[in-house]
């Protein structure tokens, strides 16, 4: 259930990078990307006090209202970029609003965006180090061959103001029927590659995403599409979401089956996916690792169960939280400016 | 609102045994955990109830 959606998000002790005084850093806010439950409102920004020093910690501080109807308010970037331009979408409108938010307070709306270069259904983003974004596009304008395939999308990299800088496409004729739309990407600038994951937003597709694919970064040059390791309950690889790097070198990407698909070899001809671990249920959501441990959202138990990583072939459960009884968990977002225990 | 609930919780992690806990510090005005969606007045002049989804922290 993707558009069910409740964000669940961590305090996790890491180093603030040196590139936060780029922005205007006076108190600390959680941003919270949101639409009309009743979807008859728009969707818009929820600023909250996140300054546990702070007499209003936990309160809503300010609204920014968009001309968007709710659709299906969805992903925005994972962490906040060093520009302050917070990237955002509502997903079944298939448009993309750009923020500016180094005034926390004071947030605007740069522009918005919906199909770019042939492409459409803008999903995920993430940044790449000349500070662009990379955008996982669920479907291409484009037929012919593709026509005859599963479906397939593109990866767009994109200014802050906009602009598109470049795009290419995920479709595959080596994968002929294969369900290529892609969902969200891991950059890994020090191998100049991508990998990005195959999986469908439309509900007849929810559960028919198995691949993954790996991209030159420099040219956006698909080099390899491949099936994931297929386990022994035969659903943990099904559907491949979010990819996220690994204190190991290694991609481990959550599955909507609720597997984790470790990616190793990825610099190699050969990359090879294995499936590790296997969370309980189905419909598992955004993950974060932090350190050696990851941390996933697991909605048939209503919370969260983390897992250590250091043996990354064989994760470990080390806890977890049950939220309520009916808690659907879902999103996971992790600050990097707090430290040490919270 | 079915299945589940409209709010965001923060929740504490320990980086040195990896276990977790709600942070119960964190709440609005209704006192509990999380911060409330539900059926409330925003400053932009709507009321209703909202549904968040991506969550970012500020720098």
């Amino acid at each position: 259930m993707r558009r069910l959606l409740i964000a669940l998000v961590f305090f996790l002790g890491a180093t603030a990078h040196s590139q936060e005084k780029q922005t205007k850093a006076s108190g600390h806010y959680l941003f919270a990307w949101t639409g009309d439950d009743a979807k008859k409102g728009n969707d818009f920004l929820a600023v909250i006090d996140a300054d546990p020093g702070s007499a209003s910690y936990g309160n809503l501080m300010t609204t920014l209202v968009t001309d968007q109807p709710t659709m299906r308010v969805h992903h925005t970037e994972y962490v906040m970029p060093a520009s302050g331009m917070l990237f955002a979408n509502d997903h079944d409108a298939g448009r993309t609003f750009i923020f500016d938010l180094r005034d926390p307070l004071h947030p605007k709306i740069v522009t918005s965006f919906t199909d770019m270069d042939g492409y459409m259904h803008p999903h995920s983003y993430l940044r790449l180090p000349n500070g662009h974004v990379l955008v996982s596009f669920q479907h291409a304008h484009h037929g012919g061959m593709e026509e005859s395939m599963g479906g397939s999308g593109g990866l767009v990299e994109i200014d802050d103001q906009g602009k598109v800088i470049r795009s290419a496409s995920s479709a595959d004729p080596a994968f002929p029927g294969a369900l290529l739309t892609p969902y969200s990407l891991v950059v890994l600038p020090e191998i100049d590659q991508v990998v990005s994951t195959n999986s469908s937003m439309d509900e007849v597709n929810y559960f028919s995403g198995v691949t993954y694919q790996v991209w030159r970064l420099s040219d956006l040059k698909l080099l390899k599409t491949a099936n994931l390791d297929i386990g022994d309950n035969h659903y943990g690889h099904v559907s491949p979401e979010e990819p996220r790097l690994g204190p190991d070198g290694a991609v481990y990407v959550q599955t909507l089956g609720c597997g984790i698909e470790r990616i190793s070899a990825v610099d190699k001809d050969e990359p090879t996916s294995k499936l590790v671990y296997t969370f309980p249920g189905s419909f598992c959501g955004v993950p974060t690792i932090v350190g050696h441990y990851l941390v996933q959202s697991v909605p048939v138990m209503h919370g969260l169960i983390v897992v250590d990583i250091s043996n990354g072939m064989k994760p470990v459960e080390v806890s977890r939280l049950k939220l309520s009884d009916h808690f659907f968990s879902h999103w996971t977002g992790w600050d990097a400016r707090r430290t040490g225990l919270w | 609102m079915t299945g589940s609930e409209n709010r965001l919780y923060l929740v504490k992690l320990d980086e040195a045994t990896g276990a977790i806990q709600l942070d119960m510090a964190f709440h609005d005005a209704d006192g509990k955990p999380g911060f409330n969606f539900a059926d409330r007045e925003w400053p932009y002049g709507w009321r209703g109830t909202g549904v968040p989804h991506g969550v970012v922290f500020s720098r």
